[in-house]
């Protein structure tokens, strides 16, 4: 199945012994078609590192700046509402083709909300980095629509009685991203410490920014 | 050249078995909500799926439902509990 060496176009790597391992049958499929798509030349492997590499510079505390940014500056959380798209490419973040566009999802004590694709794996990618496995599981994905209090129970989270909750599903090319609510005793925060409070699971909308420390 | 305003009810085209790559997941389909946002103008994946680039472009809406009308035997949903979905306008009627 594979060559002793497989020589990419930048370094050679020693044999990926894939009987080792069982994959599962998507992963394989990947790999096929991976295999078939370098060897047409309709990609180059040099592309597909490079965009792997791109996606994987961003991550979640990028999200976690552009959230910060908007508790401390009410003009910036204004353009985060109306236009997402342009306000996080003032921070120098842009989606990677005309398609994708972003729209941010602002909490309140009466509004929660919770994204989830159950297509496949939507996610603002280019904003926050490859999503977590999770997230592409059937198990959320179904679940999510259906019982969406019961998924974030099982992340540890339970609203206040009265927050309605508002599940979001990413159906077409806007990518979505939760604007969580500031926590409480956190007026004196820099803007870096705010963004150490805000973690990934509160920007999809199965957890809450950390609490200052005591 | 939106068809459809903020606020308007819109019903979801029931076509559990459409052909080709399709956007609008089957259990909002033939339900009904309202149009919560108008996100513009897409081009269609209906068609980029095929490799069609150019000229084929959709509104997109979000729509925004009632948990409790899309699970109608769940009873574990608040009847203020909503999930919104966006659909593309060919997908929309008026309710």
């Amino acid at each position: 199945m594979f060559n002793n060496f497989e020589k990419h176009q930048e370094h050679p790597h020693p044999k990926e012994n894939y009987d080792s391992y069982s994959l599962s049958p998507f992963a394989k499929r990947v790999e096929n078609l991976k295999r078939i798509l370098l060897r047409r030349g309709l990609i180059t492997q040099k592309e597909l590192t490079a965009t792997i590499l791109e996606l994987d510079q961003r991550t979640p505390f990028d999200g976690a700046k552009v959230v910060a940014k908007a508790w401390t500056n009410r003009a910036f959380k204004n353009r985060l509402i109306t236009d997402a798209s342009k306000a996080v490419a003032e921070l120098g973040f842009h989606p990677p083709d005309d398609f994708q566009s972003l729209v941010v999802l602002p909490n309140t004590k009466t509004l929660h909300h919770l994204i989830v694709c159950t297509l496949c794996s939507c996610y603002p990618r280019w904003l926050l980095g490859r999503p977590p496995d999770w997230y592409k599981s059937l198990a959320y994905r179904s679940r999510a629509v259906i019982d969406p209090k019961g998924v974030m129970s099982e992340f540890g989270l339970t609203l206040d009685c009265g927050v309605r909750i508002k599940v979001i599903d990413s159906t077409a090319e806007v990518r979505y991203m939760v604007l969580p609510l500031r926590p409480k005793g956190t007026d004196r925060f820099t803007r870096e410490q705010l963004a150490s409070l805000i973690t990934r699971d509160s920007l999809i909308g199965v957890g809450l920014p950390s609490k200052p420390p005591a | 050249m939106f068809l459809y305003s903020l606020g308007d009810k819109v019903k979801v085209i029931h076509n559990v078995h459409a052909v080709g790559h399709v956007r609008t997941p089957w259990y909002v389909q033939g339900k009904c909500g309202h149009v919560a946002k108008i996100h513009g103008e897409f081009a269609n994946p209906e068609c980029l799926a095929y490799g069609t680039k150019s000229g084929v472009y959709v509104n997109l809406y979000m729509v925004e439902f009632k948990l409790m009308d899309i699970w109608v035997n769940n009873d574990a949903n608040d009847c203020q509990d909503s999930i919104s979905v966006d659909i593309f306008e060919h997908w929309l009627t008026l309710n």
